[in-house]
């Protein structure tokens, strides 16, 4: 049986510098894997590398058995792996009903029947219906990121990939934040994988996590592995917060 | 029916009650049957023939609308595909002596063809970038269209004889010698139906695609749509839209050449960009204004202050006041008439919340109208003007 996404020996080099150098990753179907690590590690580069972004330097990219290293986002985007940005995330100029529709009919039908019947149960799932009719530019920046949750929700993918999900929230929100992506992965049945830096609600989301530093997989495994993990400590979560996970 | 009424009520800006609603439609339906009465209103047949330019200009910049203020990209090749359409459908007369009916089809389709091969390579780029290779295709064209004498006929150019050349469609006449109400209603006609046809373009799917590319290329692209192709499909849409229109420019010039003042001419091209920022990027009707704007200004210069002024300095004066109005109203006159038609409802509207009477309501909104700006510092908040 094909695996659902496998990352086999992925490499990505900008002249001299070396975003990724080989990473084998294995996403598994209905879970949620949580992907750190330090600014600069190639979290970013690796979504751009699954989702068509960006051109891998070397190995391959097979999802559900097709390899699809070389398509085109889009393509990959009608495959089923639809991803959100952490910048420029709607299209400003829309309003936010009218953003939920240019994605939902981006993606034609694909027979399977959605659990997600039409754009108002994408907005009705996020809380978005009170703002439906406001510009995309005019509303808060939490429903925004919320927004740009839903657009790819509305995309109907089986793999989601979030580019840090609660950046720029505050507390309640990213808790908001945690509870959705546990029911998108609950209730919608999608696969998701999260860059984040927000350590708290990656730990309580995540049933796996992957570690990346310079370019390379450091560590993976269960949360309390990882935040066990004294390489992963030294590198990335720092003393502190090793100390402060201790104290609970 | 009330169910029709109720989904009228609720396409309009939710702020509005339904007599609101007729009362922004009605007038706009009104102006736009206008030009139906411009044979028998206009004394000369040279402000008829004005319309007739004018009415090809409409189709030319409701095409160019569609790649330039939906889908974002700054085209300057549209005069040259202006300019194929005619070519092509003089070739075909000259050649074939084919009816109007098949000329325009043809025209359209070649015009359309014409810009998917510019698009092909011209869309590997973007931004100005992308204007600066429409450019540079839109002047080989124009060197095709000089050049290669066997096929163009060179500089002389394509010159239809009207007398011989079929000018009926079924048993209308519309030759632009003895019947230029009738040709003139038939450029109407396909103005109309390239108003419809972009209107029809803005409220589908597609239209909203187009716009998502605009917006966020990057996100509409991991949303799964094909970016490259809908590129292209709004450009061949426009190019469809010029080459109709190059049939009739053609007719009613009865010749085409690829000299300076030609549609074959890129450098053209800015003065459609230009008919759509002054009539307003965010209007389906925008172009409409600008087109006539842009033909019919001049003129009404000349006749204010055509006793006082040489033409060169009335053209300056039409200039300038073209320049202020795009710094006064960078939404374009659509989109600042709709700002103060929206701010005069609202103000009015407080007003008379406030217990004053309907004439002084009305005056003072009737003040506020022509700066929404001042209203809003008052915490009126007209609907934001916004791309379409």
């Amino acid at each position: 049986m094909p695996s659902f996404l496998s990352v086999r020996r992925l490499s990505k080099h900008y002249s001299g510098v070396h975003a990724l150098q080989g990473i084998d990753l294995e996403i598994e179907e209905g879970k949620v894997l949580g992907l750190v690590g330090p600014n600069g590690s190639g979290k970013t580069t690796l979504f751009n590398c699954l989702t068509g972004f960006t051109r891998a330097t070397a190995g391959h990219v097979v999802w559900c058995g097709d390899d699809i290293t070389f398509l085109a986002p889009d393509q990959i985007a009608r495959k089923g792996v639809v991803r959100t940005f952490q910048q420029k995330m709607v299209f400003p100029q829309s309003t936010v009903r009218e953003n939920v529709e240019m994605a939902w009919q981006a993606r034609r039908a694909d027979g399977s029947h959605h659990i997600l019947g039409g754009c108002d149960d994408v907005m009705r799932f996020l809380g978005l219906s009170p703002v439906e009719g406001t510009l995309a530019a005019d509303i808060p920046f939490g429903f925004a990121r919320k927004l740009g949750l839903g657009l790819a929700l509305a995309a109907r993918p089986r793999l989601l990939l979030l580019d840090e999900p609660a950046a720029g929230l505050n507390l309640d929100e990213t808790r908001e934040l945690g509870s959705l992506i546990g029911r998108i992965s609950g209730e919608l049945g999608m696969t998701v994988c999260v860059i984040e830096h927000d350590m708290e609600l990656i730990m309580s989301i995540s049933e796996r996590i992957v570690v990346l530093d310079a370019g390379q997989k450091i560590a993976e495994g269960q949360p309390d592995q990882i935040a066990n993990d004294p390489n992963v400590i030294a590198v990335y979560l720092g003393e502190k917060f090793a100390k402060r996970r201790a104290a609970q | 029916m009330t169910t029709a009424i109720a989904r009228f009520r609720q396409s309009f800006p939710g702020q509005h009650a339904t007599s609101d609603v007729l009362a922004v439609r009605l007038p706009i339906l009104l102006l736009l049957a206008l030009p139906l009465l411009a044979p028998t209103l206009f004394p000369t047949s040279r402000l008829v023939s004005l319309a007739v330019t004018a009415s090809i200009y409409v189709i030319v910049a409701n095409g160019l609308h569609v790649v330039f203020s939906y889908n974002g990209q700054l085209s300057l090749a549209h005069t040259t595909l202006w300019g194929l359409g005619a070519y092509s459908a003089g070739l075909l007369l000259v050649h074939y002596d084919l009816p109007i009916a098949l000329l325009i089809p043809a025209a359209g389709l070649t015009a359309a063809l014409g810009a998917v091969l510019i698009g092909i390579p011209a869309f590997r780029t973007s931004g100005f970038s992308f204007a600066i290779v429409t450019f540079a295709a839109a002047e080989i064209l124009r060197l095709i269209g000089n050049d290669w004498t066997r096929l163009t006929h060179g500089g002389r150019g394509i010159t239809i004889d009207l007398f011989t050349a079929p000018t009926a469609l079924g048993p209308i006449k519309f030759d632009t010698f003895n019947h230029l109400a009738n040709f003139y209603y038939l450029t109407l006609a396909f103005a109309y139906v390239s108003i419809a046809g972009i209107w029809a373009i803005r409220n589908s799917s597609l239209g909203r695609t187009f716009i998502a590319i605009k917006e966020n290329e990057q996100l509409a692209r991991s949303l799964g749509i094909n970016v490259y192709f809908h590129k292209l499909l709004a450009f061949a849409v426009s190019g469809f839209y010029a080459g109709v229109a190059g049939v009739l420019f053609l007719y009613h010039q009865k010749h085409i050449d690829p000299g300076q003042l030609s549609p074959f001419n890129a450098l053209n091209s800015i003065q459609f960009l230009l008919m759509i920022l002054i009539g307003g990027r965010a209007s389906t009707l925008g172009p409409v204004i600008g087109a006539i704007v842009v033909v019919f200004g001049p003129e009404v210069v000349n006749s204010i202050f055509g006793n006082i002024l040489t033409p060169t300095r009335a053209q300056i004066v039409f200039g300038s006041t073209l320049a202020l109005s795009v710094l006064t109203a960078p939404n374009g006159i659509a989109g600042q008439t709709r700002d103060g038609f929206n701010t005069f409802v609202a103000v009015t509207r407080r007003s008379r919340e406030r217990g004053r009477s309907w004439p002084v309501s009305m005056l003072i909104g009737l003040g506020y109208s022509f700066w929404p700006r001042a209203a809003q510092r008052h915490g009126i908040n007209v609907r934001p003007e916004r791309e379409p």
